[in-house]
């Protein structure tokens, strides 16, 4: 009777899916947690949890690479729940790239810190734009099938989001 | 500034500062190829699990993305679909059959420490997260028990030892969660309860031999380790056999993790063993134990042996803090000097006094032990099983019985008896007093006061009742303890009196 209505999933395919997506899923959770280990647990946890799901009938119907990014975001919602954001504004006379006493790496290392932190302050469907468009690579056709939206919906979205960072990120100074 | 971003004003995406300062973000550190592969070995165990190597029929109906929602759906689709459907199953499980599982295969055979090893543990995990039944449950803890038991004797075939000690910890730990799922079991269904209870026992006597046998093969400090699980072991089949268990009261002559000797019986301490409070050498405790089939004891409770309520034995009951330290001391010099000297004991005496009078009484307690080496005093309650001219068996326990044990009441098999026996240096047990439980005799009562007033009237108690050996014990005890030691004295073997006259 289920046979007729439901596609069966062989194991070659949940392979295939993890060799396709475990590292952009290890990146993306990286560029949020800022941590290896974190990301490594978090790409783990995900797979398993879609395997949970797949077992018990309510994994994704069509676009599992979404139902991944979603979970690995989920994942990294929880963390921040339990583990205070990092804070926002280290140190204000960096951003512009004005270094002083110290050297360039340890510069630049603090402002990527300081963009995490402000990527982390938008909300889950920015930071998946965000994510997706500018260090992904997505085409606007894909980020919208990954949040569900139209491609409208999402290019606004992004340009809220994109606002709101600059807001963050190179206001700041001029106050 | 101003002016670029009034240039972008309206259009943040372009603004190339922040292009550049998102882009900081792009660069991710190369993964640690370890942790990619331990982690896809993991992810592929669990689809061996989760979606099924086929081998159990529940989980054929789960390799699927998801369940159909709408019947309508199914019915539309089904006549053109039964026949593919069909033979897309059977090429499935083919393919299943074939090459899945040969990850977790592999790993199967890993030992503790081995890079596939956490696959193993991860393929048992999902494995314990699919059952739901605690029949299933037990049968699975049980499985696993005998894993980790193969485990074991291969690390000591490879001379593996540092990984000896978790992997015993971890039998012991599979063969009390047997345990608790059996109790689960049994509110449901008794009956299955019981016959796999049966079936724990068998396969446990033959774990306590697998690991008894490997232990000659070990260096001392892993020997511990298995010891200590083999107690778990044992004790584990008695979890319902109340015949077996014992009860007696005494004082803590030494602590290790693994057991206490406590009236100088050595009772193992296991995880499951509730011990209520905190105790330290010199205290005295009651003691719940089950009885292994060597004899062994292993704790079920300990708990603070409680005051009867005699008024007479205040100042003791509040000496009790000092007490611990003292007779730690003290157990100390007496096994560094010399047991028969009784001089020794005085003088430990003498110091403690200085502090507190209750000490010295823990002093000559240990002395007394001391002195009687091998005849360490021992009391439990228990069932008589078996009656014999010179030998009884009380709860797994055989005792010897001659013509100077004192039997109170008409004992029979099945009653229920306190024995107060003495441990004879060739390891058994000479009985001095067996009594029924209920209706003893005075005496018998007057003992059952002292040994739960306090430490010090314990120790004495025990003296007395032994009979005979104590003429020591109470050189120096009676220095101090006045009444409190004269209302135990008369206990059977009687005797204190003239010593507490000193």
């Amino acid at each position: 009777m289920i046979f007729t209505a439901v596609r069966p999933i062989s194991q070659q395919v949940l392979a295939d899916l993890y060799e396709e997506h475990s590292p952009g899923l290890f990146r993306y959770a990286y560029r949020l947690l800022g941590d290896q280990d974190l990301a490594e647990e978090c790409v783990s946890e995900t797979f398993s949890r879609f395997l949970h799901a797949v077992r018990d009938g309510r994994g994704p119907k069509d676009n599992s690479r979404a139902y991944l990014y979603r979970t690995v975001h989920n994942w990294v919602i929880d963390h921040y729940r339990r583990e205070p954001l990092p804070p926002l504004s280290l140190d204000d006379d960096l951003h512009t790239g004005e270094q002083e006493n110290v050297s360039q790496s340890v510069a630049k290392g603090m402002l990527r810190e300081k963009v995490r932190a402000a990527l982390l302050r938008l909300s889950a469907e920015q930071q998946q734009v965000i994510q997706l468009r500018f260090l992904e690579d997505w085409s606007h056709e894909e980020v919208a099938a990954q949040l569900g939206k139209s491609i409208e919906a999402t290019r606004a979205l992004q340009h809220r989001a994109m606002e709101a960072l600059r807001r963050m990120l190179l206001e700041t100074e001029e106050e | 500034m101003n002016e670029i971003n009034d240039k972008n004003q309206n259009n943040p995406e372009k603004d190339p500062r922040l292009l550049k300062l998102i882009g900081l973000l792009r660069p991710t550190p190369p993964r640690d190829p370890q942790t990619v592969k331990q982690n896809r070995a993991r992810y592929m165990a669990q689809v061996d699990v989760l979606i099924g190597t086929g081998e159990d029929p529940s989980q054929k109906k789960k390799v699927y993305w998801f369940q159909p929602k709408e019947k309508t759906n199914m019915n539309r689709l089904k006549p053109r679909f039964a026949l593919t459907a069909l033979f897309v199953m059977a090429t499935l499980l083919v393919f299943l059959f074939g090459s899945a599982g040969l990850t977790v295969y592999a790993a199967q055979s890993s030992l503790p420490g081995d890079a596939l090893y956490p696959v193993k543990t991860t393929f048992e995990q999902t494995r314990l997260s699919l059952t739901s039944d605690a029949d299933q449950e037990a049968q699975l803890h049980l499985s696993l028990a005998q894993q980790r038991l193969d485990e074991i004797q291969g690390l000591i075939k490879e001379g593996r030892f540092d990984q000896v000690g978790n992997t015993s910890a971890e039998f012991e730990r599979q063969i009390q969660q047997v345990v608790e799922a059996l109790k689960r079991l049994a509110e449901k269904d008794p009956a299955r309860a019981g016959e796999l209870t049966t079936q724990l026992m068998t396969e446990l006597s033959t774990y306590t031999k697998a690991l008894t046998g490997m232990l000659s093969s070990l260096p001392e400090d892993v020997k511990v380790e298995v010891e200590h699980a083999i107690a778990g072991s044992e004790s584990a089949g008695l979890w319902e056999d109340e015949a077996k268990q014992v009860e007696f009261t005494g004082e803590i002559s030494s602590m290790t993790a693994e057991s206490w000797t406590i009236s100088g019986r050595q009772v193992m301490i296991v995880s499951q063993t509730e011990i209520k409070g905190s105790f330290g050498m010199g205290d005295m405790v009651k003691v719940h134990a089950m009885v292994g089939p060597n004899g062994v004891l292993t704790a079920l409770e300990i708990d603070p042996s409680v005051p009867v309520g005699n008024s007479n034995d205040n100042q003791n009951v509040n000496a009790n803090s000092n007490e611990n330290e003292n007779a730690n001391t003290n157990v100390n010099e007496n096994i560094n000097e010399n047991v028969n000297e009784n001089e020794n004991s005085n003088d430990n005496g003498n110091a403690n006094l200085n502090e507190n009078e209750n000490e010295n009484e823990n002093a000559n307690a240990n002395e007394n032990e001391s002195e009687l080496t091998n005849q360490d005093k021992f009391e439990f309650k228990g069932t008589v099983q078996t009656i014999l001219p010179d030998m009884w068996v009380i709860s797994g326990i055989t005792v010897s019985v001659s013509s100077t044990t004192v039997l109170n009441g008409d004992i029979a098999v099945g009653d229920s008896v306190e024995v107060y026996t003495a441990n004879l240096s060739d390891g058994t047990m000479q009985a001095l007093v067996i009594k029924l439980e209920d209706g003893g005799s005075n005496n018998a009562n007057e003992n059952d006061h002292g040994s739960s007033i306090g430490n010090d009237n314990q120790s004495n108690d025990n003296g007395s009742e032994i009979g005979g050996t104590d003429g020591n014990s109470n050189d120096s005890g009676g220095e101090h303890d006045g009444g409190s030691s004269n209302d135990n004295s008369g206990g059977p073997g009687g005797g204190n009196e003239n010593d507490h006259d000193d």
